[in-house]
Parts: C-alpha cells; sequence; structure tokens
C-alpha cells in the first residue's frame, strides 16, 4: 500500500515531465522551422522536411541543389545558433539578475559583452592560437575581466542591493561597455586587414551573417552547459531572494555558487559574443517574460527563459531578414527595438517597487 | 550545544568583537544586549557561521562550524537579520518554501513532509491566512514574521534573532517573545528592550566588542552595569498583576 501511496505522485510527476517536454520540443521545432523557411528565399515546410531527411537518415528526395544547399548549409546552422544564443544570453542575464539582484542586469548593459567581444578581437588581431577555442577564450578572458571591472566599479561607488544599487551598476555598466567598445574600436581600426577581422558593426551590435556548422557545434554545447549547471543551482538561486547572507544562513555556500555560476554566465556569454558578436538586450527582456509567464522559482523560471531566448532570437533573427527586403539587419537593431522599451518599462515599475 | 571560544574581529583596525568566549546552554533563551555598535549583530553573525572570525573558533555540538559545512549548520541553526528584503515578487508561501533549503538536494526533492513543515511553521506564526500574498504588499511587521517562519521551517534546534521585535506593532512584540519563550529550540536573540530582555533565562552584555556581563537579568541588570553600559538610571517597579519587575530608565 505504501509502495502505491509513494509510486502514484511519481506517475503524475512523469506525466508532467513528459507533458513539459512534448511542449518544449514542439515550440522549439516550430521556432526552428520558421527560422528555416522565413527569408528572402521563402522555403516550403515539406522541401526543409525533405532535405532534413536527405541528410539525417540518408533518404532520397529529389531536391533542388540549391535550395538543399541554402537550407543546411545557412539558414540551419544560423537558426540553431540564433537559438542557442538566445538561451545562452538568456540564461546569463538571469543568473546576473538573481545573484546581483538587480532587474535591470544583463551581460550587454553590464559591458560583458563589450568586455568578450574586446577579448576576441584582441585574439583574432593578435593571432593568439587563432580558430574558434582561442577567439572563444579570449572573449571569455574579456567577458570576465569587464564583469570584474564593473562589479568593482559598482561596489566602489556605494552600489550594493536596493534601487540606488541598482542604478550604480548600471552606470559601472555603461562606464565599462564605452571603455571596452572603445577598445574593440581602436584595435579593428589599428588592424589594417578588414578581412581577418570582422566589421566594426558585427562586434558592437551583433550579426549572423557567416555563421557556418563549426559555430554550431560551439553554441549549442556552450548554451546547455549553461543551461545545465544554472538549472543544477535552481534552487541556491531561489535562496538568494533575501540577498547573499539570508543565502548562507539557508546552507548556500555563497562563494562557490556565486563562482561557478558567474562562471557559466560569462562562459555562455562569451561564446556566445565570440561567434554572433555583441547582441543587446535579449538577457534583460527574456528573463522578466519569463516571470510573467512561470513565475520567479527558478526550477521553472530557467528552463522556460532559455527557450524564451531561443524563441525569442529566432524570431528576432527573422525579423532581421525580412524587415526591409533585400537587406538583412544587424540582429542586434531588431533585439534594441524590442529590449528598449522594455527597458524603460522595466526602470520605471523599479522605482514603484523601490 | 553552542559556544564561541575567544571570538576576534577586526574591521580596519578596529575590533568589532574582542575576545568574546560564550557558551550557548541548550533549551535557555539567551539575550544578547548591549548599546548600539557594540558588536550585538557581528557576535551573532559570528556564532551563525556568517562572518569568520580572525581568532577563535565557534563549535555547535561539539563540532566546528567548518566541519559541519554550510548545509550542516543550516540545518541545526537558523538565523533571521534584522532587514532582509527582495524585489521578487514572492509569496508568503514562497519566502517560506525556501527554509527547506538546506534539507532539499537532487536526491531528496520536495516531499509531504516539507510542505507539513513549512505549514506548521506559518500556523505557529499566525499566518496561515497570508500564505499566497506578495512579498511586496506585507508591512514591516508581516515581513518580519514571515522571516521567523521561514527559520521555524529551517526546523533547526537554535534559532537566532537579530532584533526581532524591531519592526513590530506592541501586540506581535508579544506575540513573538511569547512564542519564542514557549519553542522547544534554544533561542538566542539580540535585544533593545530591556524590559523584554528580563524575560530571557540568562543574558549576555556587549560593550565595544567585549562581553561584560554574563548570566540571569535580574543578577546581570543591575545599578552599576546599567550605569556603566546604557548610561542610565533605572528603578524597579513591581508589577501588581504577576509580581514581575519592570525597568524605569531615566538619564543618569
Amino acid at each position: 500500500m505504501s509502495v502505491a501511496a509513494a509510486s502514484a505522485p511519481l506517475t503524475r510527476q512523469g506525466l508532467r515531465a513528459a507533458r513539459q517536454a512534448a511542449w518544449v520540443t514542439a515550440v522549439l521545432t516550430a521556432a526552428l522551422l520558421a527560422g528555416i523557411c522565413i527569408g528572402e528565399t521563402p522555403i516550403s515546410v515539406t522541401t526543409v522536411l525533405q532535405v532534413l531527411a536527405n541528410r539525417l537518415w540518408g533518404a532520397d528526395h529529389a531536391l533542388d541543389a540549391i535550395e538543399a544547399g541554402i537550407i543546411w548549409s545557412y539558414r540551419l546552422p544560423r537558426t540553431l545558433v540564433a537559438g542557442a544564443c538566445g538561451a545562452g544570453l538568456a540564461i546569463c542575464g538571469l543568473v546576473l539578475q538573481s545573484l546581483l539582484r538587480n532587474a535591470l542586469a544583463d551581460p550587454w548593459l553590464l559591458g560583458i559583452s563589450a568586455g568578450a567581444s574586446t577579448g576576441a578581437v584582441l585574439v583574432t588581431v593578435a593571432g593568439l592560437g587563432g580558430g574558434m577555442v582561442a577567439m572563444s577564450g579570449g572573449a571569455l578572458m574579456g567577458a570576465l575581466t569587464a564583469f570584474a571591472l564593473v562589479a568593482g566599479l559598482a561596489r566602489l561607488s556605494g552600489g550594493g542591493p536596493g534601487a540606488r544599487g541598482a542604478g550604480q551598476i548600471v552606470l559601472a555598466g555603461i562606464a565599462g561597455s564605452q571603455l571596452f567598445n572603445a577598445l574593440t574600436s581602436f584595435v579593428i581600426a589599428k588592424s589594417a586587414s578588414a578581412e581577418q577581422a570582422r566589421g566594426l558593426m558585427f562586434w558592437l551590435l551583433g550579426n549572423l551573417s557567416g555563421v557556418r556548422w563549426p559555430d554550431v557545434h560551439l553554441a549549442v554545447p556552450a548554451a546547455l552547459i549553461a543551461l545545465i549547471v544554472v538549472a543544477a543551482h535552481a534552487r541556491s538561486l531561489d535562496a538568494f531572494a533575501f540577498g547573499a547572507e539570508s543565502a548562507a544562513s539557508l546552507g548556500v555556500p555563497v562563494r562557490r555558487v556565486q563562482v561557478v555560476l558567474i562562471g557559466a554566465a560569462a562562459m555562455a556569454a562569451a561564446v556566445m559574443v565570440s561567434i554572433t558578436g555583441a547582441i543587446g538586450f535579449v538577457g534583460l527582456v527574456v528573463p522578466h517574460a519569463a516571470r510573467l509567464l512561470v513565475g520567479v522559482r527558478h526550477g521553472r523560471l530557467v528552463p522556460a527563459s532559455a527557450l524564451i531566448g531561443a524563441v525569442f532570437l529566432i524570431g528576432a533573427d527573422i525579423l532581421s531578414r525580412v524587415l526591409i527586403p533585400g537587406q538583412v539587419l544587424p540582429i542586434g537593431v531588431v533585439t534594441a527595438l524590442v529590449g528598449a522599451p522594455i527597458f524603460a518599462v522595466i526602470l520605471i515599475r523599479h522605482r514603484g517597487a523601490s | 550545544m553552542l559556544s564561541g571560544q575567544d571570538l576576534t574581529l577586526r574591521r580596519g583596525g578596529a575590533r568589532i568583537v574582542d575576545g568574546v568566549t560564550l557558551a550557548v546552554q541548550e533549551g535557555e533563551v539567551l539575550g544578547l544586549i548591549g548599546p548600539n555598535g557594540s558588536g550585538k549583530s557581528t557576535l551573532m553573525r559570528l556564532l551563525a557561521g556568517l562572518l569568520r572570525p580572525d581568532q577563535g573558533q565557534v563549535t555547535l555540538e561539539g563540532q566546528p562550524l567548518a566541519a559541519l559545512g554550510p548545509r550542516g549548520v543550516a540545518r541545526r541553526l537558523a538565523f533571521v537579520a534584522q532587514f532582509s528584503e527582495t524585489a521578487q515578487r514572492l509569496t508568503v508561501r514562497d519566502a517560506v518554501e525556501l527554509g527547506r533549503t538546506p534539507w532539499l538536494d537532487a536526491r531528496a526533492p520536495w516531499s509531504p513532509q516539507d510542505e507539513a513543515h513549512v505549514t506548521h511553521a506559518l500556523s505557529l506564526l499566525d499566518m496561515a491566512g497570508f500564505e499566497a500574498r506578495d512579498w511586496a504588499s506585507l508591512s514591516g511587521g508581516e515581513r518580519q514574521r514571515v522571516h521567523i517562519a521561514r527559520a521555524l521551517a529551517q526546523t533547526p534546534r537554535i534559532l537566532m534573532l537579530d532584533e526581532p521585535t524591531n519592526h513590530l506593532d506592541i501586540r506581535h512584540q508579544l506575540q513573538v517573545l511569547d512564542l519564542v519563550a514557549r519553542l522547544p529550540l534554544t533561542v538566542v536573540m539580540a535585544l533593545h528592550d530591556l524590559n523584554q530582555a528580563m524575560r530571557c533565562d540568562r543574558l549576555a552584555v556587549m560593550q565595544a566588542g567585549r562581553l561584560v556581563a554574563l548570566g540571569p537579568p535580574a543578577q546581570v541588570l543591575d545599578d552599576a552595569l546599567l550605569c556603566d553600559v546604557f548610561g542610565v538610571r533605572a528603578q524597579r517597579l513591581t508589577d501588581p498583576d504577576d509580581g514581575s519587575a519592570i525597568l524605569r530608565f531615566q538619564p543618569r
């Protein structure tokens, strides 16, 4: 009898998990298909599925080679990277918001993305090692340096939890972003070869053109690792609701959790920046949207933010391709057009809360 | 139960807590009193393991805090700070559920037992009807009671409270003090109101980082100490209802 009593809620939990997994898969698949089908050359869902079947299961559908090439070599990796990048940046923003207890925290606003850009540019231009991993490594060093600088500056200027602290860290973030963006511009301007270094607009605003399969192999694992690491710390993040001391009194090893989570967040942001440049506002907007949908408990908030981030950036990428016919906008333009007004709303609401 | 040996904490050359040795006995209510800035809150944080002493050691149930680890400490000892706020849209129940954090991990997920501890803690603090309320909608006193409920949901053996009656109206002050006296727990609390402190089993008196007196209230709160530590004169009145002593203070 006790076995039956114990297993009943377990199956119910299992059913709920299965239902959620099915739901998440459906949303992600729909977003990916939309990302592949919609564009300057519209492609039918059937064609896309046939190309995927040919590639993945060795099916033998007769297809237009150009269309197949567009789908497999351009649209699919681009959409996958957009999804991974959206998820990674959203998780990064969520971690920063929860640990800093600041509703305005975001890797782009806090200068972390700018620092990652500088790091990546320094590596590519200085030619240290070269290749994707070295560039991501440079981006990670840049991201961590920027975070340390901005957090230190915010602290020195009297930042902390609360409304004033929220303002200080955003101001420190402005200083950090400006500094690192200037460094990036300087390095790019100094290096004559524009072939070797991607353009300035890429690093400052973000861009998904030129994304290929090797980028997928880096972005998707990075997003998944960040998701798993952060989801495993969901309860610890909950415990930070009343601050670090309160978390410590609840048995959370505060220092270790901070290092691990900031590290994971910086890693995710750095990898994404090294592939797509600095895309703004994703980390700010998405966690707030997720909170509206699933509440503030991180057990649900972390996966929800990752999913919404992926869908949001895939959607933004589609918009960037179709908004102006014959021209692709940098994706950061689209995310900023959506994100800046939402930033303003959070700013106003935050005043009401404090 | 909980004891500190020769605890010292320096900050920028000053000794905030200076060589304090103190043993909390099982089941007692120990009041920590002293003027502002005498080191009460810091001593509480050292004993709770939230600050690491520059010198000395804290032991809990015979083991150094470091050996127990943060989770081990949090399962035995709950701490309620004086000001603890959040901008998150937590409900009262969410906040109290946080108290179960040290008992949960991947192998021990949320269970009906955790649920029961949370419900019990809420009812002890008279908060049963408040569960769905948003944190932002609570008054200062209600927030303080939620924090205490959260600490009780931790099912600790020692409860540490930093000025628990600070934000409360008089009815809830009495409620909290009565509850604290009733709970089958060891309690350490910092207090400002010396008449409330009279209800503790023992009092520890801090002055400029040092522990200057420790013992039963009637014995500790004599004229010399009140004058020396708090800078006041006191008259002792007797409550005609129950014969207990009441202190009335005048400037020295």
